[in-house]
């Protein structure tokens, strides 16, 4: 038999269960990706694009877009703006980097504990765990913020439990502050690494733990050895899924802290809202993106180092 | 091959070294483990001696691994001692115990290669690099996987994760080495390579094996002693060759090889001339006794036992031998180096089988009839 069919069409090939030629299988291919094809195309590339652009041009003066190319918002954001050096920005981004880490931190180290707790129990239990940890994405942001704000005022249960322990005066609010900025994101973030790192402890082959046991590894090597790297899958996905949005947040540092610091959140909604400066918020934005993208190859390229690359 | 180290520590390393090794290798006293309702393990008493290759045989769920895992540690009995080389091992945990396991599902690690998979552990036991290297070479030459050194698990064949578990467990010099079904994921021509090599190498470093298995012809071809287990209890504890020609029970005698069964009664005994008659539905059978026992009064019933291999097929001419009964042929099933025949004689359907070489079946048909010899020292009283 020749290669080609007496339509001069390449043999078919068996995919997903069904004979598909080549042309068939290219136009299979266009209608399952091409809806999201083209909502990514339209809606994120393209006005990702446009924001590109606007980063390079500069404010008119009544906060219009002004078609002038320059540097001068990239300049500004790392600290060389008209007035001198002022260390404003790049303070932004370190705290906005820290507080995505810190959340990411304060989560993996809940959620490894919780995951595989929820993971040890029984069925029925095990599914009403998992709804729980589940439940407070059910509710909308604002309102579980606001929640906190009640919990943590001075004359809320926690503020006076505290008080009475002897960890803060009567009377005294819990908010706002460090401690409340932190609890509102690891509530708010918790999920989001529970979830993924619970797929993989469910999928753990527990007989490499035990052969590690075996040879000779006790509790903390067994971990090292035989745990992490069966779940490291799901700690990747989990700490991207967090770090990425609890480095770009604002709200919760805005209610639970006070309004009185700015992150990067803060700072691109300020330059698009009320100063009316697109092209340095664009500018802003920009540079949020590709850090992330940098802490992500930074990231591949670790894994990658280390001959396992299995996570990305 | 020198002991270099013994056992996981130090100090059961000394303990062992300084008395008197003792002949037992390891020693289980009433053993007991439930999991829920189910009772996996029923007293169970065990001894295996030094440098023994014993077996545990059975179907799947009689609790075969279980008694592997407790030993391990992976597993804790709810009653009953295990000791290892004379040491109670309640107090201590897997990773200190002085064995290691072949798993089943052999258990590599995914993410180191196969240097560093033998090497854990030794690693874990802080061995000098360059003895942890002498070490490693040694054990990867001798079972054949020196090529392999660099590759992962994910990058091996069957065979060759099997060889590099063995590697793995081997390299620590464990007192003794269990191993659960570890070839029973693999095909059957590379088993009965395996088998072969795993027999060899027992021999040769003088570790004593603990094998847990379903498998009855790989038992048989390896092991010193079987325990046949049954329902969380072991039903025979014996010799290979003692197991398969003395099976006291009825279990053991059709677990192991293929067995006919001839209900009777006994009509006489006599313990100095060590045999007795027994009444049975094809007849009276005299039958040989091999180990001189009360059989008990007379008209008891008795099982008896009687390997296909020992039955005789004869053509019907001539005079009728001892123990001969009158038989059809019923089937004739060739399979390539032995012809099997089923006969019935009566009620009764009698399964024969003979090599080839032979070429006694040859003369046989189906429907034919023929003579059957049952040798008076080929039959088995069962105990129940």
């Amino acid at each position: 038999m020749s290669a080609h069919n007496e339509h001069g069409e390449r043999p078919a090939e068996v995919l997903f269960g069904e004979r598909l030629t080549r042309r068939d299988h290219l136009r299979r291919s266009a209608m399952l990706s091409g809806p999201g094809f083209l909502w990514v195309v339209i809606f994120l590339f393209l006005p990702l694009l446009f924001m590109v652009g606007i980063s390079v041009l500069s404010r008119g003066a009544a906060g219009e877009i002004s078609l002038t190319f320059t540097w001068e918002n990239f300049q500004r954001f790392a600290g060389f703006g008209e007035l001198g050096f002022d260390p404003m920005y790049p303070t932004i981004i370190l705290r906005s980097l820290v507080l995505g880490l810190a959340t990411t931190a304060i989560c993996l180290v809940m959620a490894f504990p919780l995951t595989f707790f929820i993971a040890g129990l029984r069925s029925p239990l095990k599914n009403l765990a998992l709804t729980l940890v589940v439940i407070p994405l059910w509710t909308n942001l604002l309102i579980r913020t606001y929640a906190w704000q009640i919990l943590l005022a001075g004359d809320g249960w926690l503020a006076r439990a505290a008080a009475w322990v002897g960890l803060t005066g009567a009377g005294e609010a819990l908010y706002p502050g460090t401690l409340a900025v932190y609890t509102g994101m690891v509530c708010d973030f918790l999920p989001f690494l529970v979830l993924p790192l619970y797929a993989s402890v469910e999928k753990m082959d527990w007989s490499i733990v035990e052969a590690a046991m075996d040879l000779g590894a006790n509790g903390w090597r067994v971990f090292q050895h035989a745990v992490l790297p069966q779940v490291k899958p799901g700690v990747a996905a989990g700490c991207i899924l967090t770090f990425i949005p609890a480095m770009g947040t604002f709200v919760i540092p805005d209610l639970l802290g006070g309004s009185k610091t700015m992150l990067l959140g803060n700072a691109i909604q300020q330059q698009f809202g009320p100063s009316r400066d697109w092209p340095f918020g664009a500018a802003i934005t920009l540079l949020a993106v590709v850090i992330v993208m940098l802490g992500l190859w930074l990231f591949y390229r670790l894994d990658a180092k280390r001959g396992e690359g299995m996570i990305l | 091959m020198a002991v270099e180290i013994s056992a996981k520590t130090e100090s059961s390393a000394m303990v062992a070294e300084a008395a008197n090794p003792p002949a037992t290798a390891i020693e289980l006293t009433g053993i007991s483990r439930h999991f829920g309702e189910v009772r996996a393990l029923n007293h169970v008493d065990l001894a295996v001696r030094r440098g023994e290759f014993f077996s545990l045989l059975g179907p799947s769920g009689c609790g075969k691994t279980t008694l592997l895992r407790i030993v391990a540690g992976l597993d804790y009995p709810d009653q009953g001692t295990v000791r290892i080389g004379g040491q109670d091992m309640a107090d201590i945990p897997a990773h200190l115990r002085p064995v290691n396991t072949v798993f089943q599902s052999y258990a590599l690690f995914p993410h180191l290669s196969v240097w560093d998979n033998i090497a854990f552990g030794l690693r874990m036991k802080k061995v000098p690099a360059a003895a942890q290297a002498t070490r490693i070479d040694r054990v990867m030459e001798m079972v054949q996987i020196l090529p392999l050194a660099y590759r992962k698990p994910s990058q091996l064949s069957g065979g060759q994760k099997q060889r590099v578990a063995l590697a793995r467990a081997i390299v620590n010099e464990p007192q003794v080495l269990l191993l659960d079904e570890p070839l029973g994921a693999l095909d059957l021509k590379l088993r009965k390579q395996l088998q072969e090599e795993l027999h060899r190498l027992q021999r040769r470093l003088g570790i004593t094996f603990l094998y847990v298995t379903h498998d009855q012809d790989e038992a048989l071809a390896m092991s010193d002693r079987i325990a046949v287990m049954n329902h969380g209890r072991i039903e025979q504890m014996d010799a290979s060759r003692q197991l398969y020609e003395q099976p006291r029970s009825r279990y053991v005698a059709q677990f192991l090889g293929s067995c006919n069964l001839l209900e009777g009664n006994l009509c006489a005994s006599s313990d100095s001339a060590c045999e007795a008659m027994v009444q049975t539905t094809v007849g009276h059978l005299r039958v040989c006794l091999n180990h001189p026992a009360p059989l008990g009064s007379h008209q008891k019933r008795l099982t008896l036992a009687i390997r296909p291999e020992k039955v005789q097929l004869l053509p019907l001419n001539g005079h009728p031998p001892e123990n001969g009964v009158r038989g059809l042929i019923q089937d004739l099933i060739y399979s390539g180096a032995e012809t099997t025949c089923l006969v019935k004689v009566g009620e009764w359907m009698c399964k024969t089988c003979s090599l080839n070489s032979s070429g006694q079946h040859q003369a046989f048909r189906i429907g034919q009839e023929v003579t059957l010899k049952l040798p008076a020292d080929g039959i088995i009283i069962l105990e129940d």
